[in-house]
């Protein structure tokens, strides 16, 4: 962790908003990419702000700020488990739930259905696998935010893609192309 | 240079990645200021905000009580069950809310227009949820194997302790009085959620689950005593370790994440032997086929229901079928047969 987001962190636990602020920027696309991998998008971008918010009434009980991606992380995954508990549906009819065959154009819908697929792999792999493929986030810097060994990091991109690739066909594509 | 530097770096090329960031890329965060809350609200704020309040709350008040709609689903009983304690014999129709129980009988139950359920005997069951976005099993004990085409998370049964979310597939589920049971997936995936925690199982897969919430997902075709260890409540790592094959190391990897660590280790030094002796993938050419063409083609909706239904990932069996949800027998007969090779 760099000293400036070590500084950034011990000032908002101190109640500086600017510095949360900056960690926000800094911290939000992998909080995105996490709700990602268990909400629909649609409601996975509004629970990126409800992160945040609880992140900042908790700050204060944070005793190690090193492992403030790892808390962060906690709180995401956390969160969607609340977002999944309050929309269970009951007895009655469940109709209010988001609508996932809308799609309006061809693009989105591939992405949908990808995205489906993404969200079906073990968590460590779709949760690395969107924080690159989604979020645009490099492999060290998926290590950085998020407290991970970068081998770690590494082996899940690669096993996430593997599986990824063998879910949508692509490796068999593959096979016969080199062939 | 190779496609995993791409993956991992940026650096080099790799054209079904950079197709797939493209496409996935409007999903990404879209980034805003937070709105953090103020230390102290101003007294005029609180004004309007408990004026809007009390509108609010007006509204909901004097607006009419949503009336549910009257949804039952067809049910086929081949012999004699009963509907909250009333016979059903033949071709009629289960409620909303309404118990059946499958007594000696099987049963087929049809599930509004995406797929159908076969219930065995000795299987208690009713309708919790129905509707274009959801719908829901109450499974309290007994079998029952489903064969769904409907898009991921539409379709779920709930047990005593978790719900078996349908991810586009063809499964089996058994489960006893006590809540505990296994689940065993032919084709596609299926999530199971203990409200905390998800495990997805993927076809040619089984997991089981009781009161500590879901196991960790096994090959359906592991080896008689990989599978016997993977049943216990507590496995027998030595039998594990003995009887895993290459495939089976990502189920040990998963298992070790669970363990305390100093039994972990034994199960990951495992592992990557398995995984050592895999064969290493050789980089591909990028002009065999146009990257978009190539992906779009695989990616186009009217494609994918087949590579939804049948995933080719690791975990599932080779022989799965292409088109799972025009061919529900088979699956219904593999799904009972991986439950009845599990059952106690």
């Amino acid at each position: 962790m760099s000293e400036s987001v070590l500084h950034w962190i011990l000032a908002a636990r101190a109640g500086d908003e600017r510095a949360f602020a900056q960690l926000h920027a800094r911290y939000a696309k992998m909080v995105h990419a996490l709700l990602l991998a268990r909400l629909p998008p649609s409601e996975a971008e509004d629970q990126v702000q409800e992160v945040f918010l609880i992140a900042w009434k908790k700050l204060g009980q944070l005793d190690d700020p090193h492992v403030f991606g790892g808390w962060l992380s906690t709180i995401a995954r956390n969160r969607a488990v609340d977002y999944h508990r309050a929309h269970r549906p009951t007895e009655m009819l469940s109709d209010q739930l988001p609508d996932i065959h809308a799609a309006s154009s061809t693009d989105v819908a591939d992405a949908r259905h990808v995205l489906a697929l993404v969200q079906t792999l073990p968590e460590a792999y779709r949760e690395t696998l969107l924080m690159r493929l989604v979020e645009g986030m490099s492999g060290p810097e998926i290590a950085e935010v998020t407290g991970l060994e970068p081998g770690s990091v590494r082996i899940n991109l690669h096993r996430g893609m593997k599986l990824l690739r063998e879910k949508l066909g692509l490796g068999d594509v593959a096979a016969t192309g080199g062939a | 240079m190779s496609e995993l530097d791409y993956l991992w770096d940026k650096k080099g090329s790799d054209p079904e990645v950079a197709e797939l960031e493209r496409l996935l890329s409007p999903l990404a965060h879209r980034p805003l200021p937070p709105s953090l809350p103020p230390r102290r609200l101003a007294r005029r704020t609180w004004l309007v905000g408990g004026a809007v309040g009390v509108a609010v709350v007006a509204l909901f008040l004097l607006r009419a009580p949503p009336k549910p709609r009257l949804v039952a689903w067809p049910v086929s009983v081949h012999g004699q069950a009963s509907k909250d304690g009333h016979t059903l014999t033949g071709e009629s129709q289960l409620p909303l809310g309404a118990w059946l129980d499958t007594g000696s009988s099987h049963a087929r139950l049809q599930i509004a227009d995406i797929g159908a359920v076969e219930l065995e005997p000795g299987t208690l069951v009713r309708i919790v949820a129905s509707g274009p976005a959801r719908h829901e099993l109450q499974l309290e004990h007994g079998a029952l194997t489903a064969t769904i085409t409907a898009a991921p998370r539409i379709f779920a049964v709930r047990t005593k302790h978790l719900v078996a979310i349908d991810l586009g597939c063809a499964f089996g589920l058994r489960v006893d009085a006590g809540g505990a049971g296994q689940l065993a997936v032919t084709a596609g995936a299926v999530a199971l959620s203990d409200g905390k925690h998800e495990v997805a199982v993927q076809a040619g897969s089984q997991c089981g689950f009781d009161e500590r919430g879901a196991g960790t997902p096994y090959f359906t075709d592991a080896t008689p005593g990989f599978r016997a260890a993977m049943e216990e409540r507590s496995p027998t790592l030595s039998v594990l370790i003995r009887e895993a094959r290459l495939k089976d190391a990502a189920v040990l990897r998963e298992l070790a994440q669970k363990l305390p660590a100093d039994q972990r280790a034994d199960l990951l030094r495992r592992a990557s032997e398995l995984e050592k002796s895999e064969p290493k993938l050789e980089p591909k050419a990028d002009t065999k086929l146009a990257p978009k063409v190539k992906v779009k083609t695989k990616l186009s909706p009217t494609v994918a229901p087949a590579t939804v239904g049948a995933p080719k990932v690791d975990l599932a069996p080779r022989t799965v079928p292409t088109a799972p949800n025009t061919a529900p027998d088979p699956l219904h007969h593999d799904a009972r047969k991986s439950l009845e090779q599990s059952a106690p």
